[in-house]
């Protein structure tokens, strides 16, 4: 059944001409109904909207934009996407584009003259500005919440970033969804913009309310040119807000409608770095009572390939060194030609209860948990999406006596979570305690796919799980790497490494990941493992990757090599 | 039977989420200390409303001192001091710390009842201080406030913390005149905090912060006290060279101006100044030699 809202379409038309091609259309294509009128500037029009409409929610779109024949349903998704997001009373307005708060990232899910990817979100963004193109206005929330726009500030730019950032001042969100796509045919007017955020009326505006002295818009950034250092002189009486802290206090006020997210950590251990492992247990003993109200956190230890290590002893050492922190120890008795590594991280996998709500975090004995952001990381946890978050890489020296480092040096800048994809051509940028996995999207990885690799075993997991989730990448610091004496990082001997790699990359090709279009969903293991061992694999990757692969290269370097020209001229 | 040992631990509650990580940071690393000690937790509140609560725990007193407005870091422990009088070495601690089970059994074993000992400073994980210290002696120039035990009998004799400084750089201030007043300041690599909300990582460059801003003017103030004018400029130089908006250094350069005149020159202290200066690298930020 088709979803419905009632909300109207609202139309600020450059002229009459306009107003009446728009009317044809309506008609002919039976078009939710339409308010059309000229002459007022933006700010004034979206007052009048709040002002006279009676529906709880309206729609504004730019003259030049085409709205598809669907966007009743749309809209009516749009609400229900919003609504479950961050609740019904917490949300102003939603768009198609914009900054993403935390990362300052563009997004966009539209097509443009910028654009036309249009990736699908099963959740809303939060952003920090917002595209005027197609905006949903939620006039029940922005009257309640008593919205107003300034009065000093008039014209036909940036009445959607100021409508933005005066929604985080009554403390209502700003989101991004892709259920608003439309087709936008204007790349808008950077000049005009630029003439006007450099203008004193904005200036003034932003001066007043805020300290930063760079606003991140859609449009590119904007320096404030006489920014006010009031905010840092001793007994300040200045009480302007950092915008972007009030952006997020307002992403962490969102309290969940859903269950809280269960993060169960997975910690594979042999048993033989147990000081490091016991690092590790503190942080997760810090997180755990930092974040309590925001994230459930669990620890699972999966034992692999312990040897002759007394596993007994080592248990009882780690539960005194975890104190109150409940531990679920499994020991693996692994009979797959899986490799132990990851054999432990299936049956840690196996041992979660299949909910919405339970989460993966991969984090090795050497690493370790940052407390301090995983608050921000609980509204970004979603059932269908991957989160990647940042990673530090620390040089260390450890001696066997101590619980910590003797010398320890931080490496920032060594991953990036932006280079997510690069680790799938064999670039380690976001190490797996990067990355926290709903349960059932490993869980299904596990059921559909027979991994044979060793080292590259946690980008073939992520690769794998991506084809069916969401992945969100925030430069949200989570986990500490440790490079050590003991570190694989450091063999020379990179055999394992690639012999690893060869096999991800035939079990991408043989699961179908990167030749087909049309990725088969319900491949099971039986066809997996026949396509492995029929060496399909060697064919598809000696005659078809390759020359895909080294025609790409060719398209680069011809590329690189047409801009080096140019720069020359 | 052998007594408890008393350590009084000062904290100075600014921020607005400082109560937050007290709660969720500091009392229950606290609390998990080991050894005998009896602790007290003294919280500085400056709402002016008494509206900084915390229950005690079952091994930390918690007490709060109340104050009607705001200080900078150096005041706040001043103001504790006086009022809590500690009569042995107490902590100086940040509230988004978590101390390690060991911290206090590490720093007493560094100080190891040595009565020269101005400062034993704790060591700073997973970002490590970017500073030296000699690996043998433990000694260095300067100890980060963000966790340091104090000599009371010192802290007394030279009048606790500077508080022109009011943020940031009064640690490198304090420790210095440790050593110039025949102190030791001393790093204990065992006596490990976790530091892990530290603002190597934090900051923005949409807009500056107080580190920022207070840094600079310090940096000049400190230049000033210990060489006078005659090194001041030198100090300008190197900031109005540093890659920041010129209207940023000129605010910088304003505020240390119309400050400068109540600012007080550390007087008499030239021979030991010059004589230190070779032993542990009083000779300006972050070098050791």
């Amino acid at each position: 059944m088709k979803r419905q809202t009632e909300f109207k379409i609202y139309r600020l038309c450059r002229d009459e001409k306009t107003i009446t091609r728009f009317k044809e259309e309506g008609r002919k294509y039976q078009l939710p109904e339409q308010v059309l009128i000229t002459g007022p500037d933006y700010f004034t029009f979206i007052e009048g909207i709040i002002r006279d409409c009676k529906d709880d929610f309206a729609l504004l779109c730019h003259d030049d934009v085409v709205v598809p024949l669907n966007i009743a349903e749309r809209v009516a998704e749009c609400i229900e996407k919003a609504n479950q997001y961050c609740g019904s009373e917490k949300w102003g307005m939603v768009g198609n584009a914009g900054v993403e708060a935390i990362s300052l990232r563009t997004v966009r899910f539209l097509k443009d003259p910028h654009t036309a990817v249009v990736p699908y979100r099963s959740t809303p963004i939060p952003v920090v500005s917002v595209d005027g193109n197609v905006t949903l206005l939620n006039i029940k929330n922005l009257r309640k919440n008593k919205f107003e726009l300034p009065a000093t500030v008039r014209g036909f730019h940036m009445y959607d970033f100021i409508s933005l950032v005066e929604c985080y001042r009554k403390k209502l969100l700003v989101l991004a969804d892709s259920s608003l796509y439309v087709y936008h045919r204007s790349g808008g007017v950077q000049k005009g913009f630029d003439e006007f955020s450099s203008g004193s009326n904005f200036q003034e505006y932003w001066t007043k309310n805020f300290v930063n002295h760079t606003v991140h818009t859609i449009n590119g950034p904007v320096k404030i040119l006489n920014p006010d250092y009031g905010y840092l002189k001793e007994d300040s009486k200045d009480h302007r807000m950092d915008f972007y802290s009030l952006v997020k206090k307002q992403i962490l006020s969102i309290e969940d409608a859903k269950i809280r997210p269960v993060v169960n950590i997975v910690t594979k251990t042999n048993l033989r770095n147990l000081n490091m492992l016991k690092r590790m247990l503190q942080s997760v003993k810090i997180s755990r009572k930092v974040v309590e109200s925001y994230i459930d956190l669990k620890v699972i230890i999966s034992i692999n390939n312990a040897g002759s290590v007394d596993v007994k002893k080592a248990i009882s050492e780690i539960e005194n060194a975890a104190g109150s922190l409940e531990i679920k120890f499994i020991e693996c008795d692994n009979k797959t030609p899986m490799a132990p590594r990851l054999y432990a991280v299936k049956c840690a996998v196996e041992s979660v209860k299949s909910a919405d709500n339970q989460f993966i975090w991969i984090i090795d004995d050497d690493d370790f948990v940052f407390p301090k952001e995983l608050k921000t990381v609980s509204k970004y946890l979603d059932s269908n999406t991957i989160f990647i978050g940042q990673s530090e890489s620390f040089d260390e020296t450890w001696s066997a006596d101590n619980t910590f480092p003797d010398i320890s040096v931080g490496k920032p800048g060594f991953y990036n979570e932006i280079s997510y994809a690069r680790n799938y051509l064999g670039d380690n940028h976001v190490p797996v305690c990067s990355v926290i996995f709903p349960a059932k999207a490993l869980e299904e990885v596990f059921s559909e796919h027979q991994l044979l690799g060793d080292y590259y075993e946690d980008y073939a997991m992520l690769f794998l799980a991506q084809i069916k989730y969401n992945v969100q990448y925030l430069p949200i610091l989570i986990a500490g790497v440790s490079h050590h004496d003991k570190n694989t990082v450091f063999e020379n001997d990179r055999t394992h490494w690639d012999y690893s790699y060869t096999t991800f990359l035939s079990e991408i090709t043989n699961a179908g990941v990167v030749n087909n279009s049309s990725f088969e969903l319900n491949s099971t293991l039986d066809n997996y493992s026949r396509n492995y061992k029929s060496g399909k694999f060697l064919l598809g990757l000696a005659f078809g990757k390759t020359k895909t692969l080294l025609g790409l290269l060719v398209r680069l370097k011809i590329r690189t090599l047409y801009n080096t020209l140019r720069s020359y001229r | 039977m052998e007594l408890k040992k008393a350590v009084d631990v000062f904290c100075s509650v600014s921020a607005s989420d400082g109560l937050d990580n007290v709660r969720n940071l500091l009392l229950p690393s606290l609390e998990r200390l080991a050894g005998d000690y009896c602790t007290s937790l003294h919280l500085v509140d400056f709402t002016g409303d008494d509206s900084v609560t915390l229950e005690s725990t079952e091994k930390v007193s918690v007490i709060v001192h109340h104050n009607s407005h705001q200080l900078g870091f150096g005041a706040a422990h001043n103001f504790l001091f006086d009022k809590v009088k500690p009569s042995g070495f107490f902590l100086i601690i940040n509230s988004d710390i978590s101390c390690s089970e060991n911290l206090f059994s590490e720093l007493f074993k560094t100080l190891d009842d040595r009565e020269d000992v101005g400062i034993v400073e704790g060591r700073q994980l997973p970002y490590e201080h970017p500073k030296g210290f000699n690996p043998l002696t433990g000694e260095t120039n300067w100890a980060s406030g963000a966790c340091m035990l104090v000599n009371p009998v010192f802290f007394k004799q030279v009048d606790g913390f500077d508080e022109d400084f009011w943020m940031y750089c009064e640690d490198v201030d304090l420790s210095w005149r440790a050593w110039l007043n025949g102190y030791k300041v001393v790093h204990s690599p065992k006596a490990v905090v976790y530091h892990y909300t530290g603002g190597f990582f934090e900051y923005r460059e949409d807009r500056f912060y107080l580190e920022q801003f207070w840094g600079g003017v310090n940096y000049l103030y400190l230049t000033y006290k210990y060489w006078g004018n005659i090194h001041l400029w030198k100090a300008t130089f190197v900031l109005k060279r540093q890659y920041l908006p010129k209207k940023f250094k000129d605010a910088i350069l304003a505020e240390f101006i119309s400050r400068k005149k109540n600012y007080k020159r550390a007087k008499g202290y030239r021979g030991r100044l010059l004589a230190l200066r070779d032993r542990i690298g009083i000779n300006g930020f972050n070098s050791y030699r």
